[in-house]
């Protein structure tokens, strides 16, 4: 069904929903009983190591396996040839599970092998010999732009992976009579998701053709798919199995080990584990793209943004994987959270033989906030405007429309501005020596943006009237299972503890197509389990007004009893209900629902559409201190206001966004994997380092609830958005502390101090 | 060549043979199925695979097994008695300082290690004991608040069980 059931819900009784009820899988998690795809340990298993590849570009010549499979305890290697010959991907059929003519890059796969102890299949590694011939190699989408590069993909002309477009009004014409134009460039950085589970699978084949696969993954249908297509087996040969998922941030989509690990299996006939350690984690899994923008932007003398015109380089890796998303969600957003009437966007993504890139919390948009609104600030200082006027002038508000011609219905950005600002005590120029405010914003959306999006649910009544919820929901970390069971709960009118949302398995979970992505899983999951419950919840009603002889429409069901309308005294217990549809009627009372969004693709030559299904807005401050002597950036407060739509678990948000703020101010100062024709250099916590709780300064979440029609309850998801707008927020304070403004991330100590230095000279910095 | 070890884990005597290249945690997780220790980086870096050694924190997965002989080894699974949580998993649970739980375990060693040697410790205190010790969902804000939650109790005179 279309989610049109918000103000239903809103007009409900709200106490679990909107109460932080602790965790459903805290107490297993806090003893360590909680079983992650690592801790899978079954009879007769096997360890499996990846050999992957030596070279950033080359040519396969010969690939023995040999001497490896001679070596004692070694029980099966693959390659290549073990697998169906053919190239996959989400987007763009452009990958094979293991490398078969060519390597593109330090992470292509070439072969696995599976050995009676994990240090006997790391020897055994070393024992394969590949013969390989070294292609030259790119390592700038502007070189593999140029005419004459090679090509990394030969049925891929150019190197170019994808494009997209937005066009909106006439922004040349703007730009003839402006009185204010600005041109400037802005650079971020490759960066890891850095769960600290690292990817993680065991499987089992069995004699049947039956795989089972206990899996560390974030979207499991989404794997089930691609495995089903890559491996040429049925969906019903494969099950694969989530437990509890350490983190993900969307990189656990990658199908780091599970390809090898089914093949293994299949050809040892024991189950096999792979585990990928944390050098392999930094090398080979996706990252977060790197990319270059230029922001051409008119404003009026009074900060009115006139027209926007933006060109995005996208960093792809050496295939496009989800890259494509990304791209379009950085187009989508990359005018940012303004209404704006002339926008004119080109936009590529380029390969490069480097990891690839996938989606990584914020897909894209954290790269364009960055830019957009330093770029903001910028114009804000040069024409006199209060950096927070300037936003509020151009704000998205009700009725306005985006840059992909969308209208905005029931969103809250000016009340991010307002809360953000008046908490933080923000100021436009710090009297303090040294320290700054800055401010950014932004807009992102929840749900798959561009994309149906679905996702469905079946509540079931056990004979004593507790609840279990099945969903391909996957909880990463985030909290979904509770959230689940506060709306199963709420809906229902039972006890929270006594619903339970069971951890996703392909065989017996109703599908959930994209998993822990896109901000989507409190809406669309959500909007689903509150429709299963809905249903299961009129099955009960009708029984018991049978039993009764009263008005189903007459009935609720509070806390687990059941109460004519008008009537303090209880009828019954639901569960004496729910026990006598199981005798004499022999029913399980099962009840299904689902959630379908109605975004639709962006136009491929204007990107105008209905693309974005729920808007989600965000406002941070960030109040620094910056050592002249040193350059280091010491952030002191962060003020995140988020427009939640309507908080179902206030700790689980405020959690979420004192998370996002940590990888946002690890992408504003610190993490940066460096690479050198292609090979990581830094491939450690040590060295490409994320905030540690001494590092971390004061975050203060901001809940702002304006509530989402579209949400249930009319809550919107925001796991990714906590995390967008720090980079820009903490490079404008420093901008504010130091008077010198810094394009590219990270905000380093050495970038810093250079600027500094220049400043001093006299230069114009950059 | 292997040598046989023996220690003492979560209270009870044990006794194997190890390979000489083989951590403390590799022992404690394939061995020994005491899974709780996470490896989230194998060099040092995470503290996902801290235990206590003779009481002190340790990142398991830089400590050979065969320097574990003779010693005392507290893992997660040795903290709460039967169902009855350890106070710092109480507040770890009651502050909402979980969410993947991967790195809860490593963290709660290293808190109660804390505790065990400062009973009071400060916020500051706190952050700078586990600076050792890596999350990536938390920002670390809601687990120095269940730590200094615990601190403040045992401050107030309140029994730790653990």
């Amino acid at each position: 069904m279309k989610m049109d059931r918000g103000q239903m819900a809103l007009d409900q009784k709200q106490e679990i929903v909107g109460n932080s009820v602790p965790k459903i899988d805290a107490s297993i998690k806090a003893t360590g009983e909680a079983l992650f795809a690592a801790d899978i340990y079954l009879p007769g298993m096997l360890f499996g190591k990846i050999l992957r590849s030596k070279h950033a570009h080359a040519r396969i010549l010969d690939i023995d396996t040999s001497k490896a499979e001679k070596l004692p305890g070694v029980k099966a290697v693959v390659t290549w040839r073990d697998a169906p010959d053919l190239k996959l991907g989400m987007y763009t059929d452009d990958w094979q599970f293991f490398a078969k003519e060519k390597v593109r890059y330090h992470g292509d796969i070439v072969a696995a092998v599976a050995a009676t102890d994990i240090e006997i299949a790391e020897d055994a590694l070393a024992l394969i010999e590949v013969e390989y011939e070294e292609l030259p190699g790119l390592f700038d989408p502007q070189d593999s732009l140029k005419l004459d590069a090679p090509l990394i993909h030969e049925d891929r002309p150019g190197n170019i992976a994808a494009t997209r477009k937005i066009r909106k009004g006439d922004v040349e014409k703007a730009f003839a009579s402006a009185e204010h134009i600005f041109e400037d460039t802005y650079q971020t950085q490759m960066v890891d998701h850095c769960p600290i589970e690292t990817h993680a699978s065991v499987a089992q084949c069995d004699s049947s053709g039956k795989t089972t696969i206990w899996s560390s993954s974030n979207a499991p249908f989404n794997n089930r798919f691609l495995l089903s297509r890559g491996l040429q087996l049925p969906m019903s040969k494969l099950k694969i199995v989530l437990n509890n998922v350490g983190g993900a941030f969307g990189g656990k989509q990658d199908l780091m080990t599970e390809p090898s690990c089914i093949l293994l299996s299949k050809k040892s006939g024991r189950p096999v584990k792979i585990v990928v350690d944390r050098e392999e984690e930094f090398t080979a899994s996706t990252v977060r793209h790197p990319f270059t923008m230029t922001y051409k932007t008119a404003v009026d003398s009074k900060g009115k943004i006139l027209a926007r015109k933006i060109e995005l380089i996208q960093d792809m890796g050496a295939y496009n994987d989800l890259g494509e998303g990304v791209l379009r969600y950085a187009s989508l957003m990359a005018a940012g959270p303004y209404e704006i009437e002339n926008v004119w966007l080109d936009a590529v993504g380029v390969y490069t033989n480097k990891q690839v890139g996938g989606v990584m919390r914020g897909v894209g948009v954290p790269q364009v906030s960055f830019a957009g609104e330093s770029q903001l600030d910028r114009i804000a200082e040069k024409i006199g405007v209060d950096p927070y006027e300037i936003r509020m002038i151009n704000a998205l508000e009700e009725g306005s429309v985006t840059a992909n011609g969308q209208k905005c219905v029931g969103i809250g950005f000016k009340e991010t501005l307002k809360a953000a600002k008046k908490i933080s005590g923000y100021e436009w120029k710090s009297k303090e020596k040294n320290r700054g405010f800055g401010i950014a914003s932004m807009v992102y959306s929840s749900g798959a943006a561009g994309r149906h999006d679905y996702s469905s649910a079946v509540v079931k009544l056990n004979e004593d009237g507790t609840v279990v919820v099945l969903t391909g929901a996957p909880d990463v970390g985030q909290g979904v299972r509770t959230t689940l069971a506060q709306i199963a709960a709420q809906t229902l009118g039972v006890k929270y503890e006594n619903c339970w949302v069971e951890a996703p398995n392909t065989d017996i979970s109703p599908v959930d197509m994209y998993g822990a992505n896109a901000s989507r899983l409190t809406v669309v999951a959500g909007n689903a389990v509150m429709s299963a419950a809905m249903d299961a919840k009129r099955k009960i009603l009708k029984r018991a007004s049978e039993k009764w002889q009263v008005k189903e429409e007459d009935l609720q069901i509070v806390q687990g009893e059941i109460f004519h309308q008008g009537q303090s005294k209880s009828l019954g217990f639901f569960k004496d209900v729910v026990m006598e549809m199981h005798r004499p009627y022999g029913q399980t009372t099962i009840g299904t629902g689902d959630c379908i969004t109605t975004s639709v693709p962006m136009d491929p030559e204007t990107g105008q559409s209905e693309a974005v299904n729920i808007f989600v807005f965000a406002t941070h401050v960030a109040e620094v201190e910056v050592d002249p002597e040193t350059g280091l950036v010491k952030v002191l407060n962060i003020w995140a206001a988020h427009d939640v739509g309507k908080s179902i678990n206030p700790v689980n948000i405020e959690g979420q966004i004192q998370g996002g703020v940590q990888m946002g101010l690890g992408f504003a100062l610190t993490e940066n994997i460096i690479t050198r024709n292609g090979k990581t250099l830094n491939p450690t916590f040590l060295d490409c380092k994320m905030m540690t709780a001494a590092d971390m300064p004061e975050i203060h979440p901001i809940i702002v609830e304006v509530p989402e029609p579209k949400g249930p309850f009319g809550a919107r998801g925001v796991g990714e958005a906590t995390c967008i707008p720090t980079a820009a927020a903490v490079a404008n304070a420093v901008c504010s502390a130091t008077g010198t403004r810094i394009n590219s991330l990270p905000l380093s100590p050495e970038k810093v101090l250079s600027s500094l230095k220049m400043k001093s000279s006299g230069k114009k910095t950059n | 060549m292997n040598k046989n070890i023996t220690f003492t884990v979560n209270g009870e005597p044990v006794s194997l043979t190890v390979e000489p290249r083989w951590t403390l945690l590799r022992v404690l997780r394939d061995k020994m199925f005491l899974t709780g220790s996470k490896e989230g980086c194998g060099e040092g870096e995470c503290g996902s695979c801290t235990v206590l050694v003779d009481g002190k924190p340790v990142n398991s997965c830089l400590m050979l097994a065969v320097a574990a002989d003779g010693k005392t080894i507290t893992t997660i699974e040795g903290l709460s008695r039967g169902t009855e949580l350890h106070p710092l998993q109480k507040a770890f649970i009651e502050k909402g300082a979980i969410q993947c739980g991967f790195c809860t375990p490593g963290m709660v060693m290293t808190a109660k290690s804390l505790l065990d040697k400062n009973p009071d410790a400060s916020a500051e205190e706190i952050r700078q004991e586990m600076a050792g010790n890596l999350c990536r969902c938390t920002g670390y804000t809601k687990i120095v608040e269940a730590v200094q939650e615990v601190a403040g109790q045992l401050k107030g005179g309140c029994h730790e069980n653990g």
